[in-house]
């Protein structure tokens, strides 16, 4: 009997070892998760753009700068994307920015206000190429783009003087976007 | 409200602000490329000159032919011409047998102001083949506005040709390489 009562006490400490492993238990913490969306803004542009002469002789250059862009302002917020040239025309002598001789126009893809009329590129201070409001998101369409990301262009143009060496001029720009 | 409630409290209210003040900018540098190339080009104010007889008879009848062109040749190693090409000879308005291109009746001078032009002087015409008017060298430039020159056509005046009107068609061709 005794040697039966040590079983039995036996037996109910093996189930609870093994009971151990089994149970579950569940318990609730409630956690503040909390993420920062910030205003962003991100613009695309190919490395080279080429200013070709028109059809007849000695007709302006121009070139088409495609770009795409993904922004984002608050609800009280804004964005612009502007442009402007690093230094002059290499090499030095045919071209000149600071004689205004480099213009350019502005069109949207559908997406934010590009800039009026004809437009001077500076060296020496930025100049507007597309504005974007409020609240302004790319890509879902909506209040948003439709379009992921969305694109706009600048159509850049520049005189054709007899008096130009032959050669290749070329010249680097600097476009900001900034988001608020 | 408890210490960890004005904790988050402050956090948020953090947070709004930096929601609103931050603003982010980034750039990008695309390089704008211009290839100025050798360009040429030519205008003729009229499209129909007729030729002139002055002094004393059977003097050659004489025309001068203004245009304007502009002509821009590579730097180094370039070149240009301007020619005038007639299609066919003279053509009589009332059939008659008169001046021939294509017999030497048609001789010409070419001029310009624009330094570093070569001009042609007393050069008979032909038919169907092109003939220098100018040649350019490397690195010409016309003015901006364009530079003025000319053609002086002599046509011979025999006896032996009939009384009519005939014409001709004079293609100009500028070209710079």
């Amino acid at each position: 009997m005794e040697s039966l009562r040590r079983i039995c006490s036996f037996v109910p400490l093996i189930a609870v070892v093994f009971a151990f492993p089994l149970c579950a238990d569940t318990a609730a913490v409630t956690q503040l998760v909390s993420v920062s969306i910030s205003p962003v803004g991100i613009v695309t542009f190919p490395a080279q753009v080429n200013l070709v002469p028109g059809g007849l002789a000695f007709s302006a250059f121009s070139g088409t700068l495609a770009f795409s862009f993904n922004a984002r302002t608050t609800r009280l917020g804004s964005g612009s994307i502007t442009v402007k040239a690093n230094g002059d025309f290499a090499p030095a002598g045919a071209f000149s920015v600071a004689g205004g001789q480099l213009t350019y126009t502005c069109s949207s893809g559908g997406y934010g206000t590009p800039c009026s009329g004809t437009q001077t590129v500076s060296s020496s201070s930025q100049t507007p190429v597309l504005t974007i409001g409020a609240n302004a998101c790319t890509g879902g369409g909506g209040l948003c783009s439709s379009a992921d990301p969305a694109t706009a262009s600048v159509m850049f143009s520049l005189p054709n003087s007899v008096s130009l060496e032959t050669g290749t001029y070329t010249l680097q720009l600097t476009f900001t976007i900034s988001c608020l | 409200m408890s210490i960890r409630s004005k904790m988050t409290l402050i956090l948020a209210l953090v947070m709004l602000f930096t929601l609103h003040l931050s603003a982010q900018s980034n750039t990008a540098n695309p390089q704008l490329q211009v290839v100025v190339g050798p360009e040429a080009s030519i205008s003729v104010g009229s499209s129909l000159y007729t030729f002139s007889l002055t002094g004393t008879v059977f003097n050659n009848y004489t025309l001068n032919l203004p245009f304007t062109f502009k002509v821009r040749t590579t730097k180094s190693g370039g070149s240009g011409s301007l020619t005038a090409t007639f299609a066919a000879d003279f053509s009589a308005a009332d059939g008659g047998t008169g001046p021939s291109i294509s017999g030497g009746d048609l001789t010409y001078s070419s001029s310009t102001a624009l330094a570093g032009v070569t001009t042609q002087s007393n050069k008979t015409a032909g038919v169907s083949t092109a003939f220098n008017v100018f040649t350019f060298g490397a690195n010409l430039h016309s003015a901006n506005s364009g530079t003025s020159g000319s053609i002086d056509w002599t046509l011979a005046n025999k006896p032996t040709f009939e009384t009519d009107t005939y014409t001709a068609t004079v293609v100009l061709t500028i070209s710079a390489s």
